[in-house]
């Protein structure tokens, strides 16, 4: 009697190992459709647009949290910062311009992270990219030094204490902007 | 000048776009237009999955293992055989190589889905030993 309750539980185990392995088989099978799936419905895969410069780099950081306290306190989260062979850091932007180009907001974002990360005793490249998925392509992009970001970090603070007049776009930027009315007037 | 206050890059960098626009922002708020809102959202999106796709980058370059750490442990027999599995044979072949993407990609969800079900642990920890006898059979068949 023993000896076939035995046999019994055997059996079972084995029976729920079989279904448990082919289960577990066919979950990972789902999980690599959908990731197929999804990335051939991405608009860029990383492998797309890195450039030669990251190929060999480590990726040490996603929305990475940067902050800088001191002469003037900044917090910023950078898309991604990576870290060549010889030990220094890239910063990687993400951009939805519908344009293959580096505008200077952007070239300014890196330029600050930049400053943040070597002001926190970070060695950096001189340069960072702007991907642009649109274009499966990262643009490099030669990066302000300290003495140009310091600058315009003085100049920030001078125009919100109210102690400089602000410069005023005249061009095509303020069809989008939410104050238009209030130039113009 | 203010320098206790602490200030965000974008917030900073909104003074390159328009110093005018940063001084009403402060004053009335930042409102965007329906346009900008839009643009907005779709680069949110966007910009999610340029996060997930970094974040399973990153996995991929870790030597961590989530589900098997998850149920045996990080430095356990079966995690190791586990590794040795992904690093000389999965990771030799580009099928294997987008397998392993997949399930860096996967698998953190998964680990914090299986902590919220009873006994979830004990079933892939079943499964994970039977597939490690199949892969040690193999190993001894070659």
């Amino acid at each position: 009697m023993l000896h076939k309750l035995a046999d019994l539980i055997n059996m079972f185990n084995l029976v729920t190992l079989d279904r448990l392995m082919i289960g577990g088989s066919a979950l990972f099978v789902l999980i690599v459709l959908i990731f197929w799936i999804t990335r051939r419905k991405g608009r860029s895969s990383d492998a797309a647009w890195l450039p030669p410069e990251l190929q060999g780099a480590r990726l040490i950081g996603v929305e990475s949290d940067l902050s800088l306290r001191g002469e003037f306190n900044i917090n910023g989260r950078l898309d991604r910062l990576y870290q060549l062979e010889d030990g220094r850091y890239v910063p990687v932007e993400r951009k939805n311009h519908r344009q293959a180009r580096v505008f200077s907001t952007d070239k300014l974002q890196l330029s600050i992270y930049r400053y943040i990360l070597e002001c926190n005793g970070h060695p950096v490249a001189p340069y960072g990219f702007v991907v642009l998925p649109h274009f499966n392509h990262a643009m490099k992009t030669k990066l302000y030094d300290r003495d140009y970001v310091r600058n315009r970090l003085k100049r920030y603070a001078l125009l919100r204490a109210g102690q400089i007049d602000p410069k005023r776009e005249s061009n095509g930027k303020c069809t989008k902007c939410s104050h238009a009315n209030r130039c113009a007037a | 000048m203010g320098r206790s206050k602490t200030w965000s890059v974008t917030e900073i960098v909104a003074a390159e776009y328009c110093e005018q626009k940063v001084l009403h922002d402060q004053r009335y708020g930042n409102r965007p237009t329906r346009e900008a809102q839009r643009a907005m959202r779709d680069g949110q999106r966007d910009h999610d999955r340029f996060e997930r796709d970094g974040l399973a980058q990153q996995a991929g370059q870790d030597s961590r293992c989530y589900i098997a750490t998850a149920v045996f442990g990080g430095d356990a027999i079966e995690t190791n055989e586990l590794r040795d599995w992904r690093d000389n044979w999965l990771s030799l072949h580009s099928a294997g190589r987008a397998f392993i993407q997949a399930y860096y990609w996967a698998s953190p969800t998964l680990v914090k889905l299986f902590a919220h079900i009873p006994g979830a642990n004990s079933v892939i920890r079943t499964i994970l030993r039977g597939f490690l006898r199949l892969l040690g059979g193999r190993n001894h068949a070659a």
